[in-house]
C-alpha cells in the first residue's frame, strides 16, 4: 500500500495488483479522469507505445460526450481505462463517482465495443438472456425487455437465428440491444455507427438524442464527424494521446467574426443588393450560394418516399 | 412455523445460487461447449469404440468381460482428457481474442466469477459425458457378462468330445451352454477342464530326439485321449513331445488343436439358468517369487551367448537345485557363427528375477535379500563336458547381466545350467519398508471388514508357475504344495494341502476361525515336493488370494467413473489455469504435459524407492551399478523428489485397476482421490486468479 501526490491509496505492489484507485471521486461526475495515463508494455515489461499522456476529463451527469480523434488516438484506451478493461500506468479514473472498473457501478453502464464481439453459437433472444442474466433482472422483466430492445433495433425475423449467420450491420444492432439491456445510466459507444446502412445511422443517433434527453450519459468514440457534430453537447479532440481541444460543439464551430443568412424566396438581383448594403456597414460579403441538402438528407428523403410509394401499391 | 423458519435460508441459499452470475456464466460455458463439434465427435467414437469391444476376439469369456471394462475406462480416460482439454484451453484465449470478453467483463462480473463459472460449465459437461459413457458401457459389460449356465447335479457328468466320453466335470461345476439339443448340451470348458495333452502314434511322425520336437507326416494324425480322437493334427504340424508310450508318443496339445467346446448330458445337469460372471472381490496380498526358466540366443552383435534365468534363492541352500535347460541351444546357438579363431564364448547371463525366501525371521528381524555370488556350472548334455564360471546378480532387478566366458567346445548341444555355492547377502529393511515382500508368507489383514460367503471356511484361490526339474510342468502335473495358515494373534495353525497346477487358478479353503480378532491371518508357504519348484512370474503379483463376496457392479463400476471424472477435473484445471496466460495451443499443450507427468509420477516414485531395479539394466555387465552412478544420481534424485511432490500422480486416480482385478474400488481410493484432485485444482485456479485478476483485454 502507498499513497501518491494527491494522497490517494494503491495497491502497489509492483506488477502483481492493478492500480485501482481506493479512494471515491466526484459523484457530480459521470465520468473524471486525473491525469490518466497508458503505456503499453511489451513481453519484458519495456514500454512500448504511449497510447494516453495525462488525460484530465469531467463529464458531467447526462451529458452526450463525444471522444474525437484519428485511428490511435487514444479513444478506445480511454474507453477501455473507464470500463476497467486495462489499468492505468498513471493518473486515476472515476466513472459514477466510483474508482473504474468497479464491479457494482457496471450495473448501471451500458458498453458497445467498436466491433460487435459476440458468442456466434447463440441466437439474439440467447444472447440478450444471457447478458440479462448477468444483470440478475426477474425472469418477467427479462423477457419484456428484450422483446422491446429486439423490436427497438429492429431484429424481431433474425431473433432465432443464431449470430454466425447475421451481417455486419445486424451484428451491430444486437451489440447495441445489449449495450442497454440493463436500462443504463451511462452508456459508451464505440464507433456505434460503423457497418450500418443510413437509415441504421439515423435510428442510432436519434437514439442518442433519446438517450440523452431521458436524462443518460454518453460516451461517443468516433471519427466520423458529422454523427459527432450532431448529437454531441461537448466534445474532446485526442491527438496521439495528447488532448487538443475540449469544449462545447457549437462553441468550438462557430465561426464569430462571420454571419450565415439564409433567404427564401430571394428576389432576382437580393445578391447585388445585399452585396451592396454590406458594404456600406462596412463588412465584405464572402459568398452567396443555394443552400444544400448534405447526401444524408437526400438519400433519407428517398428512402421514404419509396417506402410511403411501395406503401401505398 | 419453525419449518418455515428453517427452510427459509435454505431457500434463499439456493435461489441466490440459483441466480448467482458464477452459475449465470456456468450454464453459457456449458451451453457453449454443448455446441461444440468436438463433443460430438470423441463422443460418438466412445460410443463405436465401447460397443463393437465386446466382438473382439477373446480366448475367454472372463477375458471377454475384462476387454470390455478396460476399453471402456481407457475410452472414457482417454476421450475424457482431450475433451476437458481442448474445451477449457480454448474457451478463454478464444474469448480474449475474437473481444468477446469485452461485453463479459464489462457487465457487474467479478473476474474470479468468470474463471469459476467456465469452470463449473465445463465440469458439469463432462459429468454429463462421462455419466453418459458410463452408462452406455455398463449395459454392454451387462450384456456380455450374462450367459446361461447349469450346473452339475449327479456325481459327474462325462464330457463328450467328438461323440465320446473323455473325461468329467464334478458335481456343483458350473458350466456355460451354448445350445441344447436333445440329450446334450453344448458347453464352454472351463480352463482346468480343457484336454492338453494327447497321444500320437509313432508311426505317424518323425521325431528328433535332441530337441524333443515331433513333426507329422502323415497327411493326418488322429491325437488321442483316453482312446478318443480329441483333435486332428495335418502333415507339418511340430508337437512338443512329453514321454514315449509304446509305439506311441505323449505329446501336449498346441493351443490351437485344444477343444474349447464340448458336451455334456442334460440329465446329469441342472436346468439352465441365466446367470452373470461373477466379479469376484480379491482380498489381495503382495507376495512374489520368482520362476525358474531358460531362454537362450545369440546375440549376433556382440558375438555372446545369452542365456536368461530366473533365481531363486533360499537362505541357508548354498546351491540352487534347479537346473536351466536350454533345449534351443544346439538350434539356436550356432558354433559356426563364431570367429573360426575364437577359444571363448562371451556368455551373457540374464538374470531376469532373482528373490530370496528367507525362512525362519525371527520378529524384527526382518531381511532382505541383496546380492548374491556364485558358481555357475555349464553342463553339455550330448558332450559331457563342463564349466565353472561365476556370476554376481542384484536383487530386484529386472535383466540383469552377467556375464562370464567358456570354451567354444560347449556350445553345439543342450546346455544345462546349475548355480552353486550361492553367497546370498542379506540387508536389514527399516521396519516399516519391508512388507514381507520377499519371503513366503502372505499377510492378510482387515479381513474383518471383509464380507465372505456363509459358511465354516473362507475360500481362496492361488495360482503359481510350476516347474519340475527346470522345465514348466505340464497340465496334469500337480505338485501338493503345503500351507500353514496361522493365526498371528494366537499361533494356532492349520495345514493345507493344495495340488497346485502349473498357471491355473486353484481354490482352497481353511476354517474361519483361523482369522484373527483384529481380522489378520498369514498364509506361509511350508514345502513343496522335490524336484519341484513354485514361482509367480513378475507382472502377477496375485499368487494367492482370499475369494469375498462381491459388492454390486455398478457401484463399484461408478466409483471407477468417479475417478476417471477426478482425472478429467485435474486436467481441465491445470488447462483453464495456463489458458489465463498463454494461448489455446499453448494451454492444451500444458494439460497433456500435466497429465503425462502424472502418469510418471507413480514411475518416478518407484525410480526413488528402488533405484537399483531401473539403473542396473543401463550398464552392461558390470555389477556394481547401483554404487557408480554417483553424484549425477544424487542430483537426479533431488529432482526427482521435486517432480513427485510437485505433479498430481494420476496413478491414485485410476480405478480400471482396480476393476480389471476383479476387485470392488475401496472407498479410501475415491476419497483420496477426490482430494488429491480438489487440493490440485484449488491450486491451479488460485495461480488462475492471481493472473486473471490483473489480466488487461487490449
Amino acid at each position: 500500500m502507498r499513497t501518491d501526490e494527491l494522497g490517494r491509496l494503491y495497491m502497489c505492489v509492483p506488477g502483481l495488483f492493478p492500480r485501482v484507485a481506493l479512494t471515491d471521486g466526484n459523484a457530480m461526475y459521470a465520468i473524471e479522469t486525473k491525469g490518466l495515463s497508458k503505456v503499453y508494455k511489451d513481453f519484458w515489461g519495456r514500454p512500448r507505445v504511449n497510447a494516453l499522456n495525462s488525460l484530465n476529463l469531467a463529464v458531467g451527469q447526462g451529458e452526450i460526450f463525444g471522444l474525437l480523434g484519428p485511428n490511435g488516438s487514444g479513444k478506445t484506451t480511454t474507453t477501455k481505462l473507464l470500463l476497467g478493461l486495462i489499468f492505468p500506468s498513471a493518473g486515476e479514473a472515476y466513472v459514477l463517482g466510483k474508482p473504474a472498473g468497479d464491479v457494482a457501478t457496471k450495473q448501471r453502464i451500458g458498453f458497445l465495443p467498436e466491433e460487435s464481439y459476440l458468442y456466434r453459437f447463440l441466437n439474439a433472444e440467447e444472447t440478450l438472456d444471457f447478458y440479462a442474466r448477468l444483470f440478475k433482472m426477474p425472469r418477467k422483466e427479462r423477457h419484456k425487455k428484450i422483446d422491446e430492445l429486439i423490436e427497438m433495433v429492429g431484429l424481431t425475423d433474425a431473433r432465432k437465428r443464431p449470430l454466425k449467420e447475421y451481417s455486419k450491420g445486424m451484428a451491430r444492432r444486437i451489440g447495441l440491444a445489449q449495450a442497454l439491456i440493463n436500462d443504463p445510466d451511462l452508456v459508451f459507444l464505440d464507433e456505434p455507427t460503423s457497418g450500418l446502412d443510413p437509415i441504421g445511422t439515423r435510428d442510432v443517433k436519434n437514439l442518442i438524442i433519446e438517450l440523452g434527453k431521458r436524462g443518460k450519459t454518453v460516451l461517443l468514440c468516433s471519427h466520423l464527424l458529422a454523427d459527432v457534430e450532431e448529437v454531441c453537447d461537448r466534445i474532446a479532440l485526442l491527438v496521439r494521446g495528447n488532448l487538443k481541444k475540449l469544449g462545447e460543439v457549437k462553441e468550438l464551430l462557430a465561426d464569430k467574426d462571420a454571419l450565415q443568412f439564409t433567404v427564401k424566396n430571394p428576389p432576382a438581383d437580393a445578391a447585388e443588393r445585399v452585396k451592396a448594403l454590406v458594404a456600406q456597414m462596412g463588412g465584405s460579403l464572402e459568398g452567396v450560394e443555394n443552400p444544400v441538402e448534405t447526401l444524408e438528407e437526400l438519400f433519407l428523403k428517398v428512402v421514404k418516399e419509396d417506402k410511403a410509394g411501395g406503401a401505398g401499391r | 412455523m419453525a419449518v418455515k423458519q428453517s427452510s427459509q435460508p435454505l431457500a434463499s441459499l439456493v435461489g441466490r445460487f440459483a441466480a448467482s452470475t458464477t452459475l449465470t456464466i456456468a450454464r453459457h460455458s456449458f451451453k457453449e461447449a454443448v455446441r461444440k463439434r468436438l463433443l460430438v465427435v470423441t463422443g460418438l467414437f466412445a460410443l463405436v469404440l465401447i460397443a463393437t469391444a465386446p466382438s473382439w476376439p477373446t480366448m475367454s469369456d472372463e477375458d471377454l468381460v475384462k476387454l470390455v471394462e478396460d476399453v471402456s475406462l481407457t475410452a472414457m480416460t482417454f476421450l475424457g482428457i482431450i475433451i476437458a482439454v481442448f474445451i477449457s484451453a480454448y474457451s478463454l484465449p478464444s474469448d480474449i481474442d475474437e473481444k468477446r470478453i469485452f461485453t463479459l467483463a464489462t457487465k457487474p462480473v467479478h473476474r474470479h466469477q468468470i474463471l469459476l463459472g467456465k469452470f463449473l460449465g465445463f465440469l458439469a459437461l463432462f459429468a454429463v459425458v462421462l455419466a453418459l459413457m458410463g452408462a452406455f458401457s455398463n449395459v454392454v459389460i451387462r450384456s456380455v457378462s450374462t450367459y446361461s449356465r447349469v450346473e452339475v447335479t449327479a456325481g459327474e457328468a462325462a464330457i463328450h468330445i467328438n461323440g465320446q466320453p473323455v473325461g468329467a466335470a464334478g458335481k456343483g461345476r458350473t458350466l456355460r451352454v451354448l445350445k441344447t439339443d436333445g440329450k446334450f448340451h453344448h458347453v464352454v470348458l472351463p480352463d482346468d477342464l480343457v484336454i492338453n495333452e494327447a497321444a500320437i502314434a509313432a508311426a505317424d511322425v518323425e521325431a528328433d530326439r535332441t530337441t524333443r520336437q515331433l513333426t507329422v507326416k502323415a497327411e493326418t494324425a488322429r491325437l488321442l485321449y483316453n482312446g478318443v480322437c480329441v483333435a486332428e493334427a495335418p502333415k507339418g504340424t511340430k508337437l512338443a513331445m512329453r514321454e514315449k508310450a509304446g509305439d506311441s508318443f505323449v505329446v501336449i496339445l498346441p493351443a490351437n488343436l485344444r477343444a474349447r467346446k464340448a458336451m455334456v448330458p442334460v440329465e446329469s445337469t441342472s436346468a439352465p439358468r441365466w446367470s452373470v460372471i461373477s466379479k469376484k472381490r480379491i482380498v489381495e496380498s503382495a507376495a512374489r517369487i520368482y520362476r525358474s526358466r531358460g531362454l537362450a540366443r545369440y546375440d549376433r552383435k556382440s558375438q555372446a551367448v545369452e542365456l536368461q534365468i530366473g533365481v531363486t534363492v533360499v537362505q541357508g541352500d548354498d546351491q540352487v537345485r534347479e537346473i536351466w535347460s536350454f533345449g534351443n541351444a544346439a538350434a539356436d546357438l550356432p558354433p559356426a557363427g563364431l570367429p573360426p579363431d575364437a577359444k571363448q564364448v562371451d556368455v551373457a547371463l540374464r538374470v531376469a528375477g532373482i528373490s530370496g525366501i528367507v525362512a525362519g525371521n525371527a520378529p524384527g528381524q526382518d531381511t532382505k535379500l541383496d546380492r548374491f555370488k556364485a558358481s555357475i556350472v555349464v553342463l553339455n548334455t550330448k558332450t559331457g563336458q563342463r564349466h565353472e564360471g561365476q556370476i554376481e546378480a542384484l536383487a530386484g532387478t529386472k535383466g540383469f547381466v552377467s556375464r562370464f566366458s567358456m570354451p567354444r567346445e560347449m556350445l553345439g548341444g543342450d546346455l544345462e545350467l546349475s548355480l552353486v555355492r550361492i553367497t546370498p547377502a542379506f540387508h536389514r529393511d527399516s521396519p516399516d519398508q519391508f512388507d514381507g515382500d520377499r519371503t513366503c508368507t502372505w499377510r492378510f489383514r482387515g479381513l474383518r471388514n471383509q464380507r465372505f460367503p456363509a459358511g465354516a471356511a473362507i475360500r481362496g484361490e492361488m495360482q503359481f508357475e510350476i516347474t519340475k526339474n527346470g522345465l514348466p510342468a505340464h497340465g496334469a502335473q500337480a505338485a501338493e504344495v503345503c500351507f500353514r495358515v496361522s493365526c498371528p494373534s494366537d499361533g494356532r495353525s492349520e495345514i493345507v494341502m493344495v495340488p497346485a497346477r502349473n498357471g491355473k487358478p486353484v481354490e482352497f479353503a481353511f476354517s474361519r476361525d483361523l482369522v484373527s480378532p483384529d481380522g489378520r491371518v498369514d498364509i506361509k508357504l511350508e514345502s513343496v515336493p522335490r524336484r519341484f519348484a513354485v514361482g509367480v512370474s513378475a507382472k502377477d503379483n496375485l499368487a494367492l488370494r482370499l475369494l469375498a463376496r462381491p459388492a454390486s457392479f455398478e457401484w463399484s463400476y461408478g466409483k471407477a467413473v468417479l475417478l476417471v471424472f477426478c482425472q478429467v477435473m485435474l486436467v481441465s484445471g491445470a488447462t483453464i489455469s495456463a489458458s489465463t496466460f498463454v494461448s489455446g495451443g499453448v494451454a492444451a499443450l500444458v494439460g497433456f504435459f500435466v497429465y503425462f507427468c502424472g502418469l510418471l509420477a507413480g514411475f518416478a516414485r518407484d525410480l526413488l524407492i528402488n533405484p537399483t531395479a531401473y539403473l542396473s539394466g543401463h550398464h552392461h555387465g558390470q555389477s556394481h551399478a547401483a554404487e557408480g552412478a554417483g553424484a549425477s544420481w544424487e542430483i537426479g534424485k533431488v529432482l526427482l523428489k521435486v517432480f513427485v511432490n510437485i505433479v498430481p500422480d494420476v496413478n491414485k486416480l485410476d480405478g480400471k485397476a482396480f476393476i480389471l482385478k476383479g476387485l470392488d474400488v475401496p472407498n479410501a481410493a475415491v476419497v483420496t482421490g477426490a482430494g488429491i484432485t480438489i487440493l490440485y485444482v484449488a491450486i491451479f485456479m488460485a495461480i488462475a486468479y492471481v493472473i486473471f485478476r490483473r489480466k488487461e483485454f487490449g
